[in-house]
């Protein structure tokens, strides 16, 4: 279809003349481009009248190549030209059509080359907006990536931080509300819950409010050792515990960094809120802090482990009753529990801890081989040396220090408690023995002695009878007071209980010559009266062993101002200096094989010290000695 | 009806029985001895006895045993005799059914014939 036909000037290059030129124009816009400044449009029949021309134009020039105006009125009506010619006036206007068209052309002409310029400089505007725009997306690019930067580094101050901060704490529920405190500020999870599996159990542990809570299940859900999104039947069964609804539930397993300790699965289990989805990110950050957990949870568990082993063991040392210490092969002390000193003593020697010395003790077990026992003198104690070599090069020795004075002691004091409670079994028997005669005797005596025709001799003869039993019946009854076992505390006069240990020591006094000088009646003394006999006994017993015959062996007592004061003086030979140091030890006796256990003094001093006493003595080689017991009398 | 007291007494101690034979030796009273406890309970088995005393350690049955094997004695008095003075606590059953205890030396041997006197039927 051929709507448009143009009329227009080009310039000839040949001659520069202008050369009318028709064109034709599918396209209204085509045409009026062609036509430059002016638009001279040539109708040979009526157009349609969709084209629209704009009412912003050019002046629009219109040649009708008809007479009859009417034909046209509808497109005239709609462009209103600036200038209508008919076709009988075509050749009026050649003229200053070409006129018209040169000033359009040099019009256009500067336009173009405005237009060139202004389309250059439009180029350059592009340009320059283009490189603005790539600049600023660049800028905005690497300020992105500056910032992604930036937050990936404050991620991971953050998670360094984070790491740090759990170093504190030691508790595992401490940590879990760390992490989660940690997981909300990330918005990575809504609750978190610590799993814990083991053959029988599936344990959820996990914070409500403040409290950390423990939810048991008896069945096992979870069984991979993968991270793992739980179905919504484990969100609903925890539901059910929880009494709320519970969004999706991740599964991160904990490694286990330590796999001889590791004797049970633990994970990590995320709720998220059942809209948010894990993006790929979080994954990685939350496996990063899953990885960090598992850590931390280990190092507190090896932490506990060996604080409490330690702990234990500082226990165990500084529990233990006997002195314990690891010393070098130099007698240093590296080590050494309380009862070995209460002190800290380091680089100090063990014998100068311990046993007060100025060099090693004589029975030490690193200087001395070969002995049965090691047993080393120290603060009036005697104690057996264990010693263990602790490294192969034989540098280290831990000793232990057993206080077998005790163990003497204690010795003795079943030898001596087995003594009286045979002594007391045979006492008892021979009570009973002599008991039934002298029953006899006196019920036998006493009834004869109410027949008032007896013969005044006869009578006499029978009251000796009669003092010579109830004098044996005492005798009986001393013996089984002394060796009673049952030894009641009871407040008592010395003179009483020199009454009533005298006769058992008659066949001892009788060969010497005894003064009696005692001063002490006022005044009672709160003892087991059985055990001061006893020493009573042995110290009378003891001072006969030591006289000749005819020798006179001289008690006296009296008050101090605390005390009841006893003295046991004997004229014998004497205690010789040199065995004066050892006269109160335990199985000491200067008697034959036989004569004595070397018991008596040692427990006679153990029994004076019971009420609070004191047992000594003074003596000198062929004067004789005096054996001195005090016992205070109390309030 | 014999018209005598008839008196038991079990020991192993010569010199106690002869006392008590000595005590009760009128014409008041009828004195059986025994010399020790399976003796004592044969003759207690076969005759009534008024009074019973019975001495506590002895070879064969002793006091008790010989108490035990009797279990009835009806209106028969009855006292134990030792020298021993240890625990009786398991004894308390049998204290309660005699009639005393009396220990060994006697304090009062007239006091014993006095009691006597004083329970007879
Ligand atoms: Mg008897």
């Amino acid at each position: 279809m051929q709507y448009w036909t143009s009329r227009a000037y080009e310039k000839s290059e040949a001659d520069n003349s202008f050369k009318f030129k028709f064109k034709q124009h599918a396209q209204f816009s085509d045409l009026s481009q062609e036509l430059g400044s002016v638009w001279f449009i040539e109708l040979d029949h009526n157009p349609p009248v969709d084209p629209v021309i704009p009412k912003l134009r050019p002046p629009l020039l219109i040649l009708l190549n008809s007479d009859n105006l009417a034909d046209y009125q509808k497109v005239l009506n709609d462009w209103q030209p600036d200038i209508l010619l008919l076709a009988n006036q075509k050749s009026e206007i050649d003229g200053w059509i070409e006129k018209l068209q040169i000033q359009a052309l040099t019009r256009s002409k500067k336009r173009q080359t405005q237009k060139t310029q202004m389309d250059r400089n439009r180029e350059l505007e592009l340009l320059a907006g283009n490189l603005e725009k790539l600049v600023e997306q660049r800028t905005q690019w690497i300020e992105a990536s500056n910032r992604e930067q930036r937050d990936l580094i404050r991620s991971d101050r953050r998670f360094v931080q984070f790491l740090i901060d759990l170093s504190f704490q030691n508790s595992k529920e401490e940590l879990l509300n760390s992490f989660l405190q940690e997981f909300r500020k990330l918005r990575l999870a809504q609750e978190i819950y610590l799993l814990h599996q083991d053959s029988d159990h599936l344990t959820l542990q996990h914070f409500k409010g403040h409290n950390f809570q423990k939810i048991q299940f008896n069945e096992s859900w979870w069984t991979s050792r993968e991270i793992e999104t739980l179905g919504e039947n484990c969100s609903r069964k925890l539901s059910s515990v929880v009494g709320r609804p519970v969004g999706k539930l991740v599964v991160f397993p904990l490694p286990a960094y330590f796999e001889n300790l590791a004797t049970e699965n633990w994970a990590l289990v995320i709720e998220r809120g059942s809209a948010l989805a894990l993006g790929e990110g979080d994954f990685s950050n939350i496996k990063k802090h899953v990885q960090a957990l598992g850590l931390t949870l280990e190092k507190n568990r090896l932490e506990n482990h060996n604080r409490l082993s330690a702990l234990r063991w500082e226990k165990v040392f500084d529990g233990a009753l006997d002195p314990i210490a690891i010393i070098t092969k130099n007698f240093e002390i590296l080590r050494h529990n309380k009862n070995f000193s209460k002190n800290e003593n380091p680089i100090k020697k063990c014998y100068s801890v311990l046993a007060g010395r100025n060099d090693v003790c004589p029975q030490c077990p690193l200087v001395s081989t070969e002995l049965e026992s090691y047993e080393i003198q120290a603060s009036h104690r005697t104690f057996q040396v264990m010693s263990h070599k602790i490294d192969e090069s034989s540098e280290f020795f831990l000793h232990r220090y057993v206080d077998i004075t005790d163990v003497q002691d204690k010795r003795v004091q079943f030898i001596q408690n087995e003594k009286l409670s045979s002594i007391g079994q045979i006492a008892e028997q021979m009570a009973h023995e002599i008991y039934n005669p002298l029953a006899g005797i006196l019920a036998l005596v006493e009834i004869l002695l109410a027949d008032e025709t007896l013969l005044a001799t006869t009578k006499a003869d029978l009251i000796e009878i009669q003092k010579a039993a109830v004098r044996a019946q005492k005798v009986i009854e001393n013996l089984q007071d002394f060796v009673s076992q049952e030894n009641e505390v009871t407040a008592i006069t010395l003179e009483e209980i020199i009454d009533k240990t005298l006769p058992l020591l008659k066949m001892n006094w009788r060969s010497y010559k005894l003064h009696l000088d005692l001063h002490t009646q006022s005044k009672k003394i709160h003892v087991q009266p059985q055990l001061i006999s006893q020493v009573v006994y042995n110290l009378i017993q003891n001072a006969c062993q030591s006289m000749e015959k005819g020798k006179s062996l001289q008690l006296k007592s009296f008050l101090t101002s605390d005390s009841v004061v006893l003295e046991v003086i004997d004229q014998g030979s004497g205690i010789p200096e040199a065995l004066q140091a050892s006269l109160f030890k335990p199985f000491f006796t200067t008697k034959a094989t036989g004569e004595g256990t070397g018991l008596g003094l040692s427990l006679s001093k153990q029994f004076v010290e019971r009420f609070g006493g004191k047992l000594t003595f003074s003596s000198r080689v062929g004067q004789g000695s005096t054996f001195r017991m005090e016992i205070p009398f109390g309030s | 009806m014999d018209p005598k007291i008839r008196l038991l007494i079990i020991d192993d101690e010569p010199l106690i029985r002869r006392a008590f034979q000595k005590l009760f030796s009128g014409s008041d009273y009828h004195v059986v001895v025994a010399e020790d406890g399976l003796q004592g309970l044969e003759i207690w088995q076969k005759h009534h006895f008024d009074f019973v005393f019975i001495d506590i350690l002895m070879p064969g049955l002793n006091g008790w045993e010989v108490l035990e094997s009797k279990s009835e004695w009806g209106s028969t008095r009855v006292q134990m005799m030792s020298a021993f003075t240890g625990d009786l606590s398991d004894k308390k059953v049998w204290i309660e059914k005699i009639d005393g205890f009396l220990p060994k030396p006697f304090e009062n041997v007239m006091g014993i014939k006095q009691w006597v006197e004083s329970h007879k039927a």
